[in-house]
C-alpha cells in the first residue's frame, strides 16, 4: 500500500470501523485535473466499493486559465441533485483542502454501463417498457429545477460567454479551418436570448449517463462542467452527432428520438423549448467538440501526452465540419 | 527510385500485422492504442492516394472565390479572414458549395465511415 492509499484507508477508518476490511485501492487511468479512486472492502461478508474523487494530487490547479471546478462545489451540487431526486451517487464524506487527502469527496459506487457504443446497440435494453429519452428528459428537468441560490460560487456562462471561450481556444492555435470561422460567424449572428439562468449539468450526454439493461438510467455522472446558463445548452449537447456513436437517426445520444426527450422535459418542467435556441446550441456543441479534438491533439504536439490516440484525435475535428455545415445550411429537422 | 515494395505496400503490411498479430495479444488501453495505430495508418494510406487530387480541386475553387493565387495554407488563411471581416457573406452559395466539397474531401481521407459523411454522401 503506497502513501496515498494509506491516507485513504486511514481517513475512511476514522469515519467508520467497517473500512478496516479494505483490501484493494485502485486509481482509475486518465483524468488530468481530477483523480478517481475505487476502494474495495468487505461488509457482512459481501464485497463493497466506494469511490473517491479528489483534485490531482489533492490540489486544485488554479494557474490554468480555466481551472477545474472546485470539488467542494461539485459535491454540493451533487448533494442538491440527490435531494431533488436526480439519480446521482450519494456523497458520503468530504475532505477539505487542508486535509491529508486534499480537496475531494467520497461517494457511493453505482453499478451500470456508461459506454456510449454499447448503449446505442439495439439489443442493449432488455425491458421494452423503458424509454431512455423520456427518462433523460425527466431527470434533466429535475437538474434544471434545482434552486442554486442556496449554493455558493457557481459560475454563470451564457451563450456569448461559451462562444467566446471556445473561439479564443481556436484562435490561439492559429489554424485556418474555414468551416470553423463560418460557424463562428453564424453563431455570433444567432445568439439566443435566455430569460433567466438555470443550473446546468454542462456535460449531459451519452457516455456520462450510467445505464442498466433492465431499468435504464441509473446515475448521472461527470458534473465537473456544471454552471449556470441556458437550459437549451444541456438539451442540445446530448444530440451532437459525435455523441450518437454512429446512430445518426437516433438524435438523442444515438438511442432515442427528439420528441420523447423534449416532450418529457417540457411536461415535467413547464418550460417551453425554443427550436432556434436548440439549433444554436447544437451548432455550438458541435463546434466545441471539434475544438476539443484540436485541444487534445495539442497535448500531443506540446509533448504533454505522447500517446498514439492524442495524435490521431486531431483528425476527428473534421467530422464536426460536416455536422456544422448540415446543421447550419439545411433545415433543422427534428426526428 | 527505390526498389519495391511501394510506400503503400509497406503500410498495408504493417496494418495487416497489427490487425492479425498484435491486437489479439493485447488488452485494455494497449489494445485500444493498437486499434488507433491501425486507423492512423489507414488515414495515411488514403491520404497517399487522394491528397494530391483533393488539394488541387480545393486550390482551384479557392482561387475562383478569392480571385488571387497562392499556396493552400495562404489561401485558406485569406478565406478565414474574409469570412471574419464580412468580406465574404456566409450565405454565399459559392462559399457554402466550396465548404461542403472541401469537407467531404477531407473526410474521404480522415473518416470515410463517419455517419455524417455517409448521410451527406447518400443525400
Amino acid at each position: 500500500m503506497n502513501k496515498t492509499e494509506k491516507k485513504i484507508k486511514d481517513f475512511l477508518i476514522s469515519k467508520d470501523k467497517k473500512f478496516n476490511s479494505i483490501f484493494e485501492i485502485d486509481k482509475l487511468p486518465g483524468g488530468s485535473s481530477n483523480e478517481t479512486w475505487i476502494i474495495k472492502y468487505n461488509n457482512s461478508s459481501k464485497e463493497k466499493k466506494i469511490v473517491l474523487r479528489r483534485h490531482f494530487q489533492g490540489m486544485r490547479n488554479i494557474d490554468n486559465k480555466y481551472p477545474p471546478l472546485s470539488l467542494k462545489i461539485e459535491s454540493d451540487v451533487m448533494m442538491a441533485a440527490y435531494e431533488a431526486k436526480v439519480p446521482v451517487p450519494r456523497v458520503l464524506y468530504s475532505t477539505e483542502s487542508n486535509s491529508d487527502l486534499g480537496e475531494g469527496f467520497f461517494m457511493e459506487f453505482i453499478d451500470g454501463i456508461a459506454l456510449g457504443n454499447k448503449i446505442v446497440d439495439e439489443s442493449f435494453l432488455k425491458n421494452k417498457d423503458v424509454n431512455l429519452s423520456k427518462q433523460c428528459g425527466l431527470y434533466l428537468s429535475k437538474i434544471h429545477s434545482i434552486n442554486y441560490k442556496e449554493l455558493n460560487n457557481i459560475q454563470k456562462s451564457e451563450a456569448a460567454d461559451e462562444l467566446e471561450k471556445y473561439k479564443e481556444v481556436y484562435r490561439n492555435y492559429n489554424l485556418s479551418i474555414p468551416v470553423f470561422d463560418f460557424s463562428i460567424k453564424w453563431l455570433e449572428r444567432n445568439i439566443p436570448i435566455n430569460k433567466r439562468p438555470y443550473l446546468l449539468h454542462g456535460d449531459f450526454r451519452n457516455g456520462n449517463i450510467l445505464m442498466s439493461k433492465t431499468s435504464g438510467v441509473k446515475s448521472i455522472l461527470d458534473w465537473e462542467l456544471l454552471h449556470l446558463g441556458d437550459p437549451h445548452e444541456d438539451l442540445a449537447w446530448i444530440c451532437v452527432n459525435s455523441w450518437r456513436f454512429g446512430k445518426i437517426n437516433n438524435p438523442i445520444g444515438g438511442f432515442g428520438k427528439r420528441k420523447d426527450f423534449y416532450n418529457s422535459y417540457e411536461k415535467n418542467s413547464g418550460f417551453k423549448i425554443n427550436k432556434k435556441s436548440l439549433q444554436f446550441w447544437e451548432v455550438l456543441g458541435t463546434l466545441k467538440w471539434g475544438i476539443m479534438c484540436l485541444k487534445m491533439y495539442d497535448a500531443y504536439k506540446t509533448g504533454y501526452d505522447k500517446s498514439v490516440d492524442r495524435a490521431a484525435i486531431g483528425r476527428r475535428s473534421s467530422e464536426t465540419e460536416i455536422d456544422l455545415l448540415r446543421l447550419i445550411t439545411k433545415e433543422f429537422i427534428d426526428e | 527510385m527505390n526498389n519495391p515494395p511501394s510506400k503503400e505496400e509497406l503500410i498495408i503490411s504493417i496494418i495487416n500485422y497489427i490487425e492479425n498479430d498484435v491486437i489479439s495479444e493485447l488488452k485494455g488501453q494497449k489494445r485500444f492504442h493498437a486499434h488507433v495505430a491501425k486507423n492512423s495508418l489507414n488515414i495515411i494510406l488514403r491520404q497517399l492516394r487522394l491528397e494530391e487530387e483533393n488539394n488541387s480541386k480545393e486550390k482551384k475553387r479557392l482561387k475562383e472565390i478569392l480571385k488571387i493565387d497562392g499556396d493552400l495554407i495562404e489561401l485558406n488563411k485569406i478565406l478565414c479572414e474574409k469570412i471574419n471581416n464580412d468580406e465574404i457573406n456566409i450565405n454565399d452559395n459559392n462559399l457554402i458549395d466550396h465548404l461542403y466539397k472541401t469537407t467531404m474531401e477531407k473526410l474521404s481521407i480522415d473518416q470515410p465511415n463517419y455517419s455524417g459523411y455517409l448521410a451527406e454522401k447518400n443525400n
